[in-house]
């Protein structure tokens, strides 16, 4: 990658380069062509002034040679010494200096120091050179007797040289002008040639400079549109896109570019470089603050796996809480998602993406609930069916009645007369509503307890409330029969679709599990009681045994049956919650863990009957009941403490009495010996209550059925 | 690359090592198990392996803990937390304690074998 990496760099910038390598290259040979050029410059300088020395030299040895003679005329010895000297000097330097212009070699300088004389290189100047030895080697024939330390001389010597000086000195001096000039000619030419270097060089650099800069700027502008293009199409993601997209960098700052939908989503105004985490303590928890903090530390750092940890992202489907401008608080549903971002195999940023995912979350909740609805629904269902059918339209008709009842008793709340009784109709209502529950229960009918209980809650809360009972609260009420009614029909309906089911040619209805052949024919009354008695049973952690003797019921008038079947669940349903101790009290009491109840009717001739109901649990507690009188307002605590034993047991049937510490489906709202007591009126019954501490408790109820 | 598991459940200590059973996973060899975190840290001085799953909710020391440990022993031993958790904040910590990945229990093979191959793809 870091290869392709290089190979890109090197494309985009290749005229650049090239540019900078034909700069250098020209410039070092500008600089070589300049080196050389003033080296050459420097060697003509030495053989200009040394061409020059030479004609300098020519008319010196002319004149030290007429010294000689001049001395010699006047026998001066020292004079002769000194100027043949000279002469040695002279004659040398003349004779070394054209041959270094001949060959090229190091001769004495003017200053007396050893240079080096470049051979002369043109036709002109070899020439020169070749006429000056022309003259030259004669003249140094003629000259060398009275050279050297061991000169010997005659005076036809010294006149010899004289006169070949007198005759050639010109010529030599004339060779010797036309070398410096051809010389200074050379020189000339060189510096021409140097200076149109120099002018190659600069236009050069100049042409690499201009294309430089145009290339450059043709670059610069390309990729200035290219850039624009890009950002114009950055901009159109963010301003269209549905999510609202940012990136957050190692500070946990908001970038310079967000999608335009993200201040919508997250509902608050967001600005470049804003805070992102006192964006998102603002609209969520702490909890989930507190964990979304460590997993954004956990995403900017390096340490974990990005792939292993997006599954404990705890800003997925999280609930934020917007207050609006109405003040009202707005609740949503958003999911971020965070993605690292490399530079260079390092964690530059993260890239978040939100989405508001309120319908989704919202639908999904609801697929939930109908699913749970469809499973209770189902449940109830296969629930019914467990039931005898001719029971199940006995129930069926018994929630018409109540609900018959119910509408009947606010009727007669709106009447201006019973608006003061307002207590007394919700007292009504809401033992009809209890004995419902109660025979919904025995069935099993979940859903229909479920909603009494809610309407016995809602009642009791209105009847305790402290306010007066008014027509709001009868509206209420209402709301709630409706509910009720919507239960009651569509129970009704499966009911009836049941019944068709299993319905024969004419009309009779058999019980589905028997017709199966599946189970002996049973008495329902007695798989009612039985089957609630273990239910509660177990919600309140005990162990019961119910022992029915019931078959007295199916020879008793429908509605006399009906009325004891009420009572039976009722009483039942209290001797489990009140009466019949956990296995552990028992045990400690010295009885069988296992609690009995009996249900029993008894014909005693003479159409007179005995139903009792009796359980061996705790007793009916004095104590207990005196306390619950006085917390609820029925008794002062000095009417209490005066009150005999008996007397406080009597009032077990007054509306709103319980003794149950928490108070739930089965027990703990005071209206089931409400119900009993109506309903044994209701048979012309009458009732008796016997209980023995630690023994037991049993309700008696004779009565008599008219011929 | 040696590998130590840590959790109280039996069943899930021999489920991880069974799935290490495929081919895929033959790099790596199990050189103990352990059911808490104390033991655990006993096996890892003791065997210094390079890999290491974690559960969070163990007896005596718990996963959270156990991690901080192991980090400060050896802070290049790859630790991947296997959690049953419906508590991510706790599972963070664990993570931020210096452990480099996580998964739910339950785990499919596959899922486990992606988490050992990302954890082991430096």
């Amino acid at each position: 990658m870091a290869t392709t990496a290089q190979r890109s760099v090197f494309a985009r910038y290749r005229n650049i380069i090239f540019a900078v390598i034909l700069f250098i290259v020209a410039d070092a040979l500008v600089i070589g062509i300049n080196f050389y050029g003033t080296f050459k410059a420097n060697e003509s300088a030495v053989s200009i002034n040394l061409s020059g020395r030479q004609r300098m030299l020519s008319q010196r040895t002319t004149k030290v040679l007429l010294f000689v003679m001049y001395y010699q005329a006047n026998n001066d010895e020292a004079g002769i010494e000194r100027t043949l000297k000279e002469l040695d000097l002279v004659v040398n330097l003349f004779d070394t200096t054209l041959k270094g212009f001949r060959d090229g070699d190091t001769v004495t300088g003017g200053d007396g120091k050893k240079v080096f004389l470049t051979q002369v290189d043109t036709d002109l100047s070899r020439k020169i050179v070749d006429d000056a030895y022309i003259i030259w080697n004669p003249y140094l024939d003629r000259l060398r007797p009275l050279l050297g330390n061991n000169r010997n001389f005659t005076q036809a010597h010294l006149e010899a040289a004289v006169s070949y000086a007198r005759d050639k000195n010109l010529d030599v001096l004339r060779l010797m002008n036309d070398l410096t000039s051809d010389l200074e000619m050379v020189a000339n030419n060189r510096a021409n040639t140097l200076r149109w270097v120099l002018v190659f060089g600069f236009f050069v650099a100049l042409g690499n400079f201009i294309y430089t800069v145009v290339f450059s700027m043709r670059n610069l502008i390309a990729s200035d549109t290219e850039l624009a293009a890009a950002r114009e199409e950055t901009v159109e993601i963010l301003s269209t896109v549905r999510e609202g997209l940012f990136l957050l960098d190692k500070e946990r700052k908001v970038g310079s570019q967000f999608s335009s939908s993200l201040p919508q989503i997250l509902r608050r105004e967001i600005n470049p470089g804003a805070d992102f985490m006192a964006i998102l303590q603002g609209i969520v928890e702490q909890k989930v603050f507190a964990a979304a903090d460590d997993y954004i530390e956990l995403l900017l750092g390096d340490r974990v796996k990005e792939a292993l940890v997006t599954s404990l992202n705890p800003l997925t489907n999280v609930r934020i809480s917007v207050q609006s401008q109405g003040g009202s608080v707005q609740e949503n549903y958003l999911s971020f998602a965070f993605n690292r971002v490399l530079e260079q195999g390092k964690i530059s940023h993260l890239l978040v993406t939100v989405q508001d995912v309120t319908e989704q979350v919202v639908l999904a909740q609801q697929l939930e609930q109908s699913k749970n609805q469809a499973k209770k629904e189902v449940e109830a269902l296969l629930q019914l069916l467990n039931n005898d059918f001719g029971t199940l339209q006995q129930f069926i008709s018994n929630v018409g009645l109540a609900l018959a009842k119910i509408n009947e008793e606010l009727s007669l709340a709106q009447d201006a007369e019973r608006n003061k009784d307002r207590q007394h109709t919700i007292n009504t209502i809401l033992r009809v509503v209890h004995g419902v529950k109660g025979e919904a229960a025995a069935l099993g009918v979940d859903t229909l307890e479920a909603y009494a209980h809610q309407c016995e809650l809602d009642m009791i809360a209105m009847r305790e409330g402290g306010e007066e009972i008014t027509g709001k609260h009868m509206v209420r009420i209402s709301v709630l029969l409706e509910g009720f009614y919507e239960r009651y029909s569509s129970l009704a309906d499966i009911v009836e679709h049941f019944g068709r089911g299993f319905s024969g040619q004419d009309g009779a209805v058999a019980n589905p599990v028997s017709a199966a052949g599946a189970a002996p024919q049973t008495n329902p009354i007695v798989d009612q009681i039985t089957s609630l008695a273990q239910r509660i049973a177990k919600d309140q952690n005990k162990q019961v045994e119910v022992s029915c003797l019931l078959e007295n019921l199916q020879t008793l008038p429908p509605k006399v049956a009906s009325d004891l079947q009420g009572i039976s669940i009722q009483l039942v349903r209290n001797a489990l919650v009140h009466g019949i101790e956990t296995p552990a009290e028992r045990a400690a009491r010295q009885k069988p863990e296992t609690g009995v109840v009996c249900v029993w009717c008894e014909y005693l001739g003479n159409r007179n009957y005995d139903f009792i109901v009796r359980d061996d649990g705790r007793g009916i507690v004095v104590d207990r009941l005196r306390e619950s009188l006085v917390n609820s307002g029925h008794l002062s605590r000095e009417d209490a403490a005066r009150l005999s034993d008996q007397e406080i047991a009597g009032r077990i049937f007054r509306p709103g009495i319980s003794t149950a510490e928490i108070a739930n489906r089965d027990a703990g709202h005071g209206i089931g010996l409400d119900i009993v007591l109506e309903k044994v009126n209701s048979i012309n019954g009458r009732l008796l209550v016997k209980s023995r501490p630690d023994r037991f408790t049993e309700f008696h109820i004779h009565f008599s059925v008219a011929a | 690359m040696k590998l130590l598991i840590v959790d109280d459940s039996m069943i899930i200590r021999n489920r991880i090592a069974r799935v290490l059973e495929d081919p895929r996973m033959s790099h790596i060899r199990v050189v103990g198990m352990a059911p808490n975190g104390v033991d655990a840290i006993e096996l890892f001085k003791m065997h210094k392996p390079k890999l290491v799953t974690m559960d969070i909710t163990m007896p005596e020391m718990d996963g959270v803990e156990c991690t901080e440990q192991m980090v400060r022993l050896n802070p290049d031993c790859n630790i991947l937390v296997v959690s049953a958790l419906s508590d991510k904040a706790t599972a963070l910590k664990a993570l931020i304690k210096g452990a480099r990945g996580f998964i739910y229990k339950p785990f499919s093979d596959e899922q486990l074998i992606n988490a050992f191959v990302e954890l082991t793809n430096s």
